[in-house]
């Protein structure tokens, strides 16, 4: 600037002889406003309007005071590049506190806050963020249903990813101890801060090594930032390439974070993970003794079963049944007694008719007086052989009935016509019966009898067995 | 020694082939034997149970 020209407005308006070019102007205004030390990095408090965003990603939006009546506005803007690592919430409407500094744009003649930071800082960001993560991991399948995995019944060994300080991990502990019996394998981790999502994605990974039947992986509550490492695809991944299912509860039951939705089931606190991870050991208890119960009524059923088929089998033998065959059987005895009886006595009479015939024949063939003592003796005989056979028989009869055939066989042996017509014979001398050699001598006459008829001869010799 | 997961697997095996009936009283009896022990086998194991603590290091 030259000597003449003058060197603030106050001057320029006093001599108003040096006339300034716009250009002139607008540097000079720049030089004063960004020169000026308690015009940057300050921090200016406003409400949001016209926010709008260009295709390029900067920010551009005016904070307006209202103030009874009267209104000021200020031009802001949030470069691409500082958009871009900032985490910052900017919503129409919205009063917020925003730093930067005075920055004047010389063509247009027009000055504006340039922001380099928000009060409200992150969420925007954040959602921008998570809804990319969101539509990515989503595209992927990370959440689809079909991945979720049942959960072991009972699991052995539990794998648990979280900070090995702080309430957690004694929740976890504690809940499963008054449940169930099993191993813990800690996998301390930090569960906040930048590398968080690394460190927990590293320590998911480490337990799943240690051969756990199922993995928590769980924080307690905190604010949407602490969470934040929870929707890191780096967790979610390594959530959904862990071998063994994994149960997450991260936060308080309204934070669903996307460790969460990857997981194949979700636990609203960290004392409920631990609850869905072991079964209850009084219901497990309760459980055993149903099953003993089962097994004893089973049991019971089967030989309630088979006694009742034994008394089914039983029946026909029961005394009753038993008594009545009894009487059948005494009928049958009655029966058959009578039909031996009868039979006896047919046997007798044919016997008689038998002596009668005998007598007859002896009668007719020869009048042979000598005879007639023999036959009477012989009828005597005979009567009392009946008689005797007779008492035998009924003394049979009642001792064994069953014996009739045999009974039979000895009446038949003791029938004489039977044992002439079987070739037996009878020897008279004198008018004896020879019933020895020794009564007979050489020359001796005697008559032999047959059923049918007799013949006489002459003794030639005689030979008596001793041994006889 | 059996995992309880084991035991409780093969009791209730035993409850549905006893109350399924077609089997012997030999083998009823057999299996009422078989599963008291179990039950008895389980009962050790949950009143037993303890709660073991392994803390991996950070590397």
């Amino acid at each position: 600037m030259g000597r003449d020209e003058p060197s603030t407005l106050d001057q320029w308006c006093v001599r108003g002889d040096t006339v300034w070019t716009v250009s002139q102007v607008n540097e000079r205004i720049r030089d004063l406003l960004e020169g000026s030390a308690d015009l940057q990095s300050l921090w200016v408090r406003g409400e949001v309007s016209n926010l709008k965003r260009s295709s390029t990603g900067h920010y551009y939006f005016n904070l307006i005071e209202k103030n009874q009546g009267a209104s000021s506005l200020l031009s802001c803007v949030i470069w691409a590049s500082v958009a871009r690592s900032i985490r910052f919430d900017l919503r129409e409407g919205d009063v917020t506190e925003v730093s930067g500094s005075i920055d004047v744009y010389t063509p247009g003649g027009r000055y504006s806050l340039q922001v380099a930071r928000t009060k409200k800082t992150g969420e925007g960001d954040r959602f921008l963020l998570l809804e990319r993560w969101r539509r990515e991991l989503c595209e992927a399948g990370f959440f689809s249903p079909e991945r979720k995995r049942q959960l072991p019944r009972y699991p052995v060994k539990i794998g648990v990813v979280t900070s090995e300080t702080g309430a957690v991990i004694h929740d976890i502990t504690n809940v499963i101890r008054g449940r169930f019996g099993a191993h813990i394998v800690l996998a301390p981790t930090p569960v906040q801060g930048e590398t968080a999502h690394a460190e927990i994605a590293r320590a998911l990974e480490r337990v799943a090594a240690e051969g756990v039947d199922l993995v928590i992986i769980a924080r307690g509550g905190g604010s949407a930032d602490d969470l934040f490492p929870f929707n890191n695809p780096e967790v979610v991944m390594a959530v959904a390439r862990c071998p063994v299912p994994v149960i997450s509860a991260v936060g308080h039951e309204v934070d669903i974070t996307f460790c969460d939705l990857a997981a194949d089931i979700r636990a609203s606190t960290p004392s409920h993970a631990a609850e869905l991870a072991v079964p209850d050991s009084n219901a497990e208890l309760q459980s055993i003794r149903d099953q003993a119960t089962r097994i004893r009524l089973g049991l019971r059923r089967k030989m309630e079963y088979l006694y009742e088929e034994v008394s089914r089998m039983r029946d026909p033998f029961s005394q009753r049944r038993l008594l009545g065959r009894i009487t059948d059987g005494r009928e049958l005895h009655t029966d058959l007694a009578g039909r031996m009886e009868r039979a006896i006595s047919n046997r007798i009479k044919g016997e008689q008719k038998a002596i009668g015939h005998l007598k007859m024949t002896l009668s007719a063939s020869h009048p042979v007086l000598r005879f007639t003592q023999a036959l009477a003796d012989r009828r005597e005989q005979l009567v009392q052989a009946g008689q005797r056979i007779k008492r035998a028989a009924l003394n049979r009869v009642r001792s064994e009935k069953l014996q009739i055939l045999s009974m039979r066989t000895i009446l038949t042996a003791k029938n004489p016509l039977d044992l002439m017509k079987s070739g037996y014979s009878i020897v008279f001398s004198e008018g004896n019966i020879i019933t020895s050699s020794k009564q007979l001598v050489q020359g001796a006459v005697i008559t032999v009898r047959w059923a049918d008829g007799s013949a006489d001869a002459t003794v030639r010799s005689v030979n008596p067995n001793e041994n006889v | 020694m059996k995992t309880y997961e084991e035991l409780i697997t093969e009791l209730k095996g035993i409850v549905a082939r006893i109350e399924e009936g077609e089997i012997s009283l030999d083998e009823s009896i057999a299996l009422y034997e078989q599963g008291m022990i179990i039950i008895k086998q389980c009962e050790q194991l949950l009143n037993e149970a303890e709660v073991k603590i392994t803390t991996l290091t950070r590397n």
